[in-house]
């Protein structure tokens, strides 16, 4: 019985290695040229300023853009950023 | 026992399948509406989530409506603009002033649009003169909507740039002056309400009004409620570190929500006035950071969040996206967006990030808008092309642009609306890829778009980037974006400023340490490499003769490149492997000035642009991706070309990351040395949006570097697709292993020649 059922669980082991090293080999194959991107924020912070006269408030962003392929999924490139959004251009 | 390992298999399938699915062993609990809707009030009950899908539905763009800001007739030197919202409506408070004989006069208009009449009125502000302020200055600062009936504005009034007052001036909606309060004591002693800058000008923290005549002073981290005389009520305020305020709506009856952030916590929450209480109600709903917000009568809340417009049914908890207005361009600044809702209850969306407001207003099912022109985008990101057809169609409404976009599987859409177009039907304009355009081109459906950037305009263009949709001499597609291609190299391990193949090959053989003859930080496919190295010039390449044509593919020197490919290019590398001395070549990421500079700050000096081996000059090269193309068939082809000539306009063309006008650069990098930071210097893409920008060791931005590139920069040919196309298919049955480079060079040498043999 014992042999039976660990004979079983290699057949399957062996079912799903097979299909992990066929992902992997796909993905290998990719060209990676076909490419899409998100953004993921790590921190905000707010504040105000003036601005010759005006009061401004600015939105500060840290952030990294993940490029992933959207053929296989690869992560091809990752860049951090820093941003700020502005309620009055220029002011700062 | 059979029996038992099949079950025992089975089991495990099934189990391991189930697994991830969602709603499997979670089984939602379903929302409990525990009161009628009638009765529930989302100021004081708990505001509901729901685990069920979004059930609210999809809202469409019914019409855009433009002209809110006034246009005055006379001439002026500076304008800005201020906006609220009140229910369905968008005011305006414009400012134009004057510099005449060394003084400054300034006017200001107040604008409304009312949504229920659909009506947009513009109101030239008078001041009235006041006795006890005699000949004083008094300039309009801020305003806000008391109700429809009823506006204030906030005035500061100055003897010999002192302020001596900070007026709340009532007026009705017709321009009556009604009445003043001076709020300038009050805030002296509220710190946060007035800030100084280091040149010791003075400027007030926004003041806001509801229904009943309070007041509401934004001081720093907390908001100080007044009575309509000017009384101290209460201080809407947290007790979290490092915290600031901001105003994010108003209720249906005005009442002001503002949002308490605290930088240290990272935490945030919306507090209003409770008049019966005298104290703040607070709802700790963490929402998106500085998201435009708006809520209605029955409850719904709308807010923004990455473009995307969320419905939130505080009752019954459901919540999701209901629009997409990232699509249009809109929000990039979410700072300079607002949301108004409709009695109707669908929302309107004001976009202030360009040179005018552009507001949308959304139903249940598209609008009908005249006799429009129509533009297909095949294209995944057409949010600039989007966004400046808006802003085009809201000076020409009698034949507005409308986008056609997949809905659904983009691939479906694009596929059907090629055939539309060469069957002869379709839309008037396309946004395609660099294949797309070359195709339809082949198939004759497209117009010759030679003739629709003037001179000046063009002159103001890299006429490379243009190049690339130039077919047979004539322009077929306009790329708004163009990149460059080229090669970083040590200043020590090659000082020229090109090389051939096979000098860059020589470089290899004579720094056995370089582990790779060309990397990237992105990652980088063999095959890629080779199109890069290899294909870029072929005219200009030892393998190609096109005038002759001829070829000589089946040579040691390629096959020697061939194998230099295979065998060390691929994969990715940070940019400091150059600065360590492992690899001859760099190619750079020039899709954006930010990108290059975090790059190269992290390759150091050192280094200069050489290009892709060639046997030419120069081997840095203009690349598009995107193209706008127009059918034969188009008509209003007038219209057409003034849209597309809008495109290149300098205020369109800062908004792109990598544009093709050539006096973007240096006009848009700024310093800011008073806001603490550790990137002063900033990338502005317009909108109020700037991006931080590493720098050289010195602290200088690299400039010149990137515009070095740029300048140097030189067409590709766009007559050898074909060809390279063979070269790079037979080339992956040698990457792969199948062949070996000296069969794939003589397979290569046959099919080509064959090609050209046929041309002729």
């Amino acid at each position: 019985m014992k042999r039976s059922i660990l004979a079983s669980l290699m057949v399957l082991g062996l079912l799903f290695n097979g299909i992990a090293v066929q992902a992997a080999a796909a993905r290998e194959a990719c060209d990676h040229t076909n490419i899409h991107s998100f953004d993921t924020t790590t921190s905000i912070s707010y504040s105000y300023h003036d601005s010759n006269g005006t009061t401004c408030r600015i939105t500060k962003r840290e952030y990294f853009t993940t490029y992933v392929c959207s053929d296989c999924g690869t992560i091809v490139d990752t860049i951090d950023h820093t941003s700020t959004d502005h309620s009055v251009p220029g002011c700062h | 026992m059979s029996k038992k390992i099949g079950g025992l298999i089975l089991f495990l399938l099934f189990s391991l399948t189930a697994c991830g699915q969602p709603g499997v062993n979670d089984v939602p609990v379903p929302s409990q509406a525990e009161s009628d809707h009638s009765t529930y009030d989302w100021k004081t009950e708990d505001w509901r989530h729901s685990d069920e899908m979004y059930a609210g539905g999809t809202y469409y763009l019914e019409k855009y409506i433009s002209g809110l800001e006034y246009q005055p007739e006379q001439e002026y030197d500076n304008s800005f603009s201020q906006y609220r919202c009140w229910g369905a409506n968008f005011y305006a408070l414009s400012k134009y002033s004057t510099r005449a004989d060394s003084s400054e006069q300034k006017f200001f208009y107040l604008s409304g649009y009312e949504d229920a009449t659909g009506e947009i009125w513009h109101q030239h502000i008078e001041l009235p003169e006041m006795e006890e302020y005699g000949n004083m200055m008094l300039y309009v600062f801020s305003f806000d909507i008391r109700n429809p009936q009823e506006y204030v504005l906030f005035v500061n009034v100055l003897e010999e740039d002192k302020t001596q007052a900070y007026l709340a001036m009532h007026f009705s909606i017709e321009g009556e002056f009604l009445s003043a309060i001076d709020l300038y004591p009050t805030m002296q002693a509220n710190e946060g309400s007035i800030l100084e800058s280091s040149t010791g000008q003075i400027a007030f923290n926004d003041v806001y009004v509801d229904g009943e005549g309070h007041y509401f002073i934004i001081a720093g981290n907390r908001v100080v409620v007044l009575d309509a005389e000017g009384k101290t009520l209460a201080n809407l305020a947290w007790d979290k570190e490092d915290s600031n305020t901001m105003h994010v709506m108003k209720t249906v009856q005005g009442e002001p929500i503002f949002e308490l952030y605290s930088n240290a916590e990272q935490e945030r929450c919306l507090v209003m006035y409770d008049s019966e209480t005298n104290q703040g109600r607070f709802f700790t709903q963490q929402l998106p950071y500085s998201a435009p917000k708006a809520i209605d009568k029955d409850g719904i809340l709308y807010y923004g969040n990455n473009g995307q417009l969320y419905r939130w049914n505080l009752h019954t908890g459901d919540n999701g996206v209901c629009f997409n207005y990232e699509e249009l361009g809109l929000g990039r600044n979410s700072l300079m967006t607002y949301i108004a809702v409709s009695d109707t209850g669908f929302p309107l969306i004001l976009d202030r990030s360009r040179e005018k407001a552009i507001i949308c207003k959304l139903g249940p099912e598209p609008g009908e808008e005249g006799d429009p022109i129509y533009l297909a985008s095949l294209v995944k990101d057409s949010s600039f092309i989007n966004s400046s057809a808006v802003m085009f169609s809201q000076e020409h409404m009698e034949h507005p642009i409308l986008m056609q976009q997949a809905e659904g599987n983009l691939a479906d859409f694009r596929t059907r609306s090629m055939a539309d177009l060469i069957a002869g039907n379709g839309a008037d304009i396309y946004y395609v890829s660099g294949e797309d355009m070359r195709t339809l081109y082949e198939k004759g459906v497209l117009a010759d778009l030679s003739g629709v950037l003037d001179e000046d305009l063009r002159e103001s263009l890299y006429e490379g980037a243009l190049s690339c949709g130039v077919i047979d001499g004539r322009q077929i597609g306009l790329p708004p974006q163009a990149y460059v291609t080229t090669l970083l190299v040590s200043d020590e391990v090659w000082p020229e400023e090109n090389w051939t193949l096979e000098e860059a090959l020589d470089v290899m053989e004579e720094h056995p340490e370089f582990e790779k003859i060309m990397t990237s930080r992105r990652y980088m496919a063999k095959i890629n490499a080779l199109r890069l190295l290899l294909l870029q010039d072929l005219p200009n390449s030892p393998f190609l003769d096109m005038d002759a044509g001829t070829c000589d593919f089946d040579n040691p020197l390629f096959i020697r490149a061939l194998e230099t490919v295979n065998e060390a290019t691929g994969d990715n590398s940070s940019p400091s492997i150059m600065k360590d001395g492992g690899a001859a070549s760099f190619y750079p990421n020039m899709e954006s000035f930010v990108d290059f500079s975090e790059e190269l700050s992290r390759m150091g000096e050192g280094f200069h642009p050489v290009g892709f081996p060639t046997e030419a000059e120069k081997g840095n090269y203009w690349n598009a991706d995107y193209f706008l193309v127009v059918s034969a068939q188009a008509e209003h082809r007038e219209l057409i070309d003034a849209y597309l000539a809008s495109l290149f306009g300098w205020q369109r063309q800062r908004e792109l990351s990598h544009p093709v006008r050539n006096d973007i650069l240096e006009k848009s990098i700024v310093y800011m040395d008073d806001y603490p930071t550790e990137l002063p210097w900033k990338y502005s893409t317009g909108g109020g949006q700037y991006h931080g920008l590493y720098t050289k060791p010195d602290g200088s931005p690299w400039t010149e570097e990137y515009k070095d590139i740029l300048d140097r920069a030189v067409s590709r040919p766009q007559n050898t697709y074909y060809i390279e196309d063979i070269i790079l298919e037979e080339a992956r049955t040698y990457l792969s292993g199948v062949k070996t480079a000296k069969q794939v060079a003589e397979i290569i040498q046959n099919r080509v020649q064959l090609y050209l043999h046929e041309q002729q």
